[in-house]
């Protein structure tokens, strides 16, 4: 099943007064379970196609389906109502809300979704175990290493078993002991549950553990190459 | 989740508070000032206003007034030819529907006392039916209320103290001793007199301002009648000071009396008076004088009291002069009690007199005319102000009534007019003066909200980043939205909970003891300011005090949305990015 689906997608950026071609006709297609990376080096277009298939920007031209649904022809609110169902985020720097506790960090996105309380703290616990945070439910952020953060963001990306999960750089700000660590969660969560995780990167750990690797190169796909 | 669903984000709404616990502090410490500021200038101002209009009614006026419709036109020049007869019928009509009423007749004149003069406005008075309607005549600090048929007044304090009669309260040394040397017929009179006050040193610094030696003035210590002197000793003083005519004054007053001219000379007929008429009246006084040649001038002719009385009413409208006749008056009274009542009005330069003494005895001219009824509803507690039965219509409906079933009309000439007719300046001022600190309070109560709205705005901007990562993970616009306006509307409710805690105390002891400012009686001479002396009181709002805790909550959310909206409107990606 397609996850997602891009195809001719172009964006352009104005900056002073000059049109930035970020990408240039990209056609791409994930399917369901795969665990794909986009590499290049900055400002080559990776995190801009992450962007757009999260549908938190705009393209120039072009479209992109995510689970069928063509979103250039959805509003404001469709997309985030998308987001807040199919789609999961992991960012670089975490993103936690620092005044909420682990479990209320994870069971945030459970929150948005109306879903009861009694079923928000069974998933929340269930996530916890995986990700290897049980015991630490109560914690804040801040006394948090900078792995177990990113142990807290990737659980609240799954708590809600979205069908997509992007990451962008996951790995940058750990050093590569903890990333490998992180690395091997994720991937074990995609083999457990079969979501699908798209990685913007250019860390070659990242890139080794993919099982498909997508180059992209001043917005175009240089190559596309699915592991064995 | 739905729009209302955000109320479940309650618990990250008030978490955020916590994330800068000084700045959350600051704002809520200056939301909490202002509400209570609010409410308490409210509180305070209501209760001065409440209490004004209760002794304006209670102390001043009653509900309402029956007077010529000619009287209220020119009442700033209190026209005493203005009057109307037979007030007992009235009074009489208005009783058998409901109301008690008081005849008075009011005009203006000095008082001569044998140390000074003063201006007075004077009210002729029934005793017995002006405690009907109102309440001063409880109020005499010494001596007692006139009583019928006596040649006797009732001062108030400020004038009393002006003109040297009755009992001094706070005199200098040297004054009390003339006093006691006037009034003393004995050595035992005199040490009784001085037995009743305390002492109070006048001291001054000697040398220069920087001197520390301190010296007594001989003479110029401030005596204080004792707060302990008995009602026995007080009356005996009284009768002391009575006794050697101290408290006698002279009543200098110049009355209006309306009288048809018997001779109009041509110059003033022709200048004056004729232009000056209406057309329609122009043939009633031309009918009623005839030119004579040789006094060049123009004689009244006409003899029948109705015609008489048209034709002055004729001229009143076109105002000359030459009906109106001013005649002076002497009258000699005894100053029998001073009224220090909780109203300024009747404790200022007043008087008040009986009204059978000016109608019978004094030779005043009056013929059993008064200026006014004042009205009020029988039975009706002090406390209450005058509603929808004491209106001018109802009143009017009721004496019209009363004076059917006695067989009688209410002349057309006649009119109620209820105490605010009376009271414009003091209304007015009473809104100035309610109105102006208001708005101050409620500056400072914007300004606080001004201070949420920076402290929103600063979150907002601190929490970029985290604004951008929230939509990412779903939240619409609405939402983002409503979760700042929820924490906006926290901080709100907090500071308004806290604020009208804090009002509420500081009212309570304004409430319940109020503050004296009797000192400042000479001050509030029944001008135009608050009508009452002695103790403010502040009083108990609750809808005020319930709609400032819900308009501060409501407008701290509301001054949320803006920069919400904002931010909301930046590309996630931006937001995500921001550093």
């Amino acid at each position: 099943m397609t996850v997602v689906k891009a195809e001719n997608v172009i964006k352009d950026y104005g900056l002073n007064d000059q049109v930035i071609h970020a990408l240039r006709g990209v056609n791409l297609e994930f399917q369901a379970g795969e665990f794909a990376a986009i590499a290049g080096p900055s400002g080559s277009g990776k995190s801009t196609f992450l962007h757009l298939a999260g549908c938190i920007d705009n393209l120039t031209a072009g479209s992109i389906l995510v689970g069928g649904k063509d979103t250039g022809k959805m509003n404001r609110t469709q997309l985030a109502i998308l987001r807040r169902q199919s789609i999961g985020f992991i960012f670089q720097a975490y993103n936690l809300i620092p005044v909420l506790s682990v479990e209320e960090n994870i069971s945030f996105p459970l929150t948005l979704l109306g879903i009861d309380k009694k079923e928000i703290r069974e998933r929340t616990n269930q996530v916890l175990k995986e990700v290897g945070l049980d015991g630490m439910a109560k914690r804040r952020p801040k006394e948090m290493s900078g792995g177990q953060q990113q142990r807290v963001a990737i659980a609240r990306a799954l708590v809600k078993k979205p069908a997509l999960i992007l990451a962008d750089e996951p790995t940058a700000n750990l050093d590569s002991k903890i990333g490998r660590e992180i690395l091997e969660l994720m991937l074990a969560l995609n083999k457990s549950a079969g979501t699908t995780f798209i990685f913007s990167t250019h860390d070659t750990m990242v890139m080794d553990f993919a099982r498909r690797l997508i180059r992209i190169r001043d917005g175009q796909i240089e190559s596309d190459e699915i592991k064995g | 989740m739905t729009l209302f669903g955000i109320w479940e984000l309650k618990k990250l709404a008030l978490r955020n508070l916590t994330r800068h616990k000084v700045k959350t502090i600051l704002t809520l410490a200056a939301i909490m000032v202002s509400v209570a500021l609010y409410i308490v200038l409210n509180s305070w101002l209501g209760g001065m206003a409440i209490q004004s209009r209760r002794n304006i009614v209670n102390f001043e006026i009653g509900a309402a007034k029956l007077q010529t419709r000619l009287y209220f036109e020119r009442k700033d020049e209190m026209p005493s030819y203005e009057t109307f007869l037979d007030w007992e019928i009235f009074h009489e009509a208005l009783y058998r529907e409901g109301y008690v009423s008081a005849p008075r007749f009011v005009f203006s004149g000095t008082l001569f006392s044998q140390s000074g003069s003063a201006p007075i406005l004077f009210h002729g008075i029934n005793p017995a039916a002006e405690k009907e309607v109102l309440r001063y005549a409880q109020y005499v600090d010494f001596g007692r209320f006139v009583q019928d048929g006596n040649f006797e007044i009732a001062l108030g304090t400020v004038a009393a103290e002006r003109l040297r009669v009755g009992i001094p309260t706070r005199p200098l040394r040297l004054e009390l001793e003339e006093l006691i040397a006037s009034v003393a017929r004995s050595q035992a009179e005199a040490d009784f007199i001085r037995s009743l006050y305390d002492i109070t040193p006048s001291v001054r610094r000697g040398g220069d301002i920087f001197s520390t030696e301190e010296r007594i003035v001989e003479g110029n210590e401030r005596m204080i009648l004792g707060r302990n002197a008995s009602q026995a000793d007080l009356d005996r003083y009284w009768n002391i000071i009575a006794a050697s005519g101290r408290n006698d004054v002279r009543i200098n007053a110049i009355i209006d009396i309306k009288a048809a001219p018997e001779m109009i000379r041509r110059h003033r007929w022709e200048n004056e008076l004729w232009p000056a008429l209406r057309p329609e009246d122009r043939v009633l006084v031309a009918a009623a004088y005839v030119y004579e040649d040789f006094m060049d001038a123009y004689h009244l002719v006409e003899q029948d009291e109705r015609q008489l009385n048209l034709i002055l009413d004729a001229m009143i409208r076109a105002e000359y002069a030459g009906a109106i006749r001013h005649v002076n008056q002497l009258m000699d009274v005894v100053v029998v009690g001073v009224i220090n009542s909780p109203a300024p009005l009747p404790n200022g330069n007043t008087a008040f007199i009986p009204l059978d003494v000016l109608q019978d005895r004094a030779g005043m001219m009056l013929e059993g005319g008064v200026t006014e009824l004042i009205i009020r509803e029988r039975g009706v507690p002090d406390s209450r102000l005058p509603g929808q039965s004491e209106s001018s219509a109802v009143i009017t409906a009721a004496l019209e009534l009363g004076l059917a079933s006695m067989g009688r009309t209410l002349p057309d000439e006649l009119a109620v007019f209820v105490w605010q007719d009376y009271m414009q300046d003091y209304l007015g001022y009473e809104a100035l003066q309610t109105g102006a600190p208001q708005v101050v309070a409620g500056l400072l109560l914007f300004l606080s909200f001004l201070v949420i709205s920076c402290t929103i705005l600063l979150a907002i901007l601190e929490r970029t980043k985290e604004i951008g990562m929230m939509r990412a993970l779903g939240m619409t616009d609405r939402q983002m939205i409503m979760l700042y306006m929820l924490e906006a509307g926290f901080l709100g409710f907090i500071g308004s909970v806290l604020g009208i805690i804090l009002g509420c105390i500081i009212n309570y002891p304004l409430v319940k003891y109020g503050i004296d400012f009797s000192a400042m009686g000479d001050l509030m001479d029944g001008g135009i300011g608050f009508r009452t002396t002695a103790i403010f009181r502040s009083m108990w709002n609750v809808p005020i005090i319930i709609g400032a805790g819900i308009a501060a909550t409501l407008l701290s959310s509301f001054m949320a949305f803006l920069p919400t909206r904002r931010a909301v409107k930046k590309p996630i990606t931006d937001s995500l990015r921001f550093e």
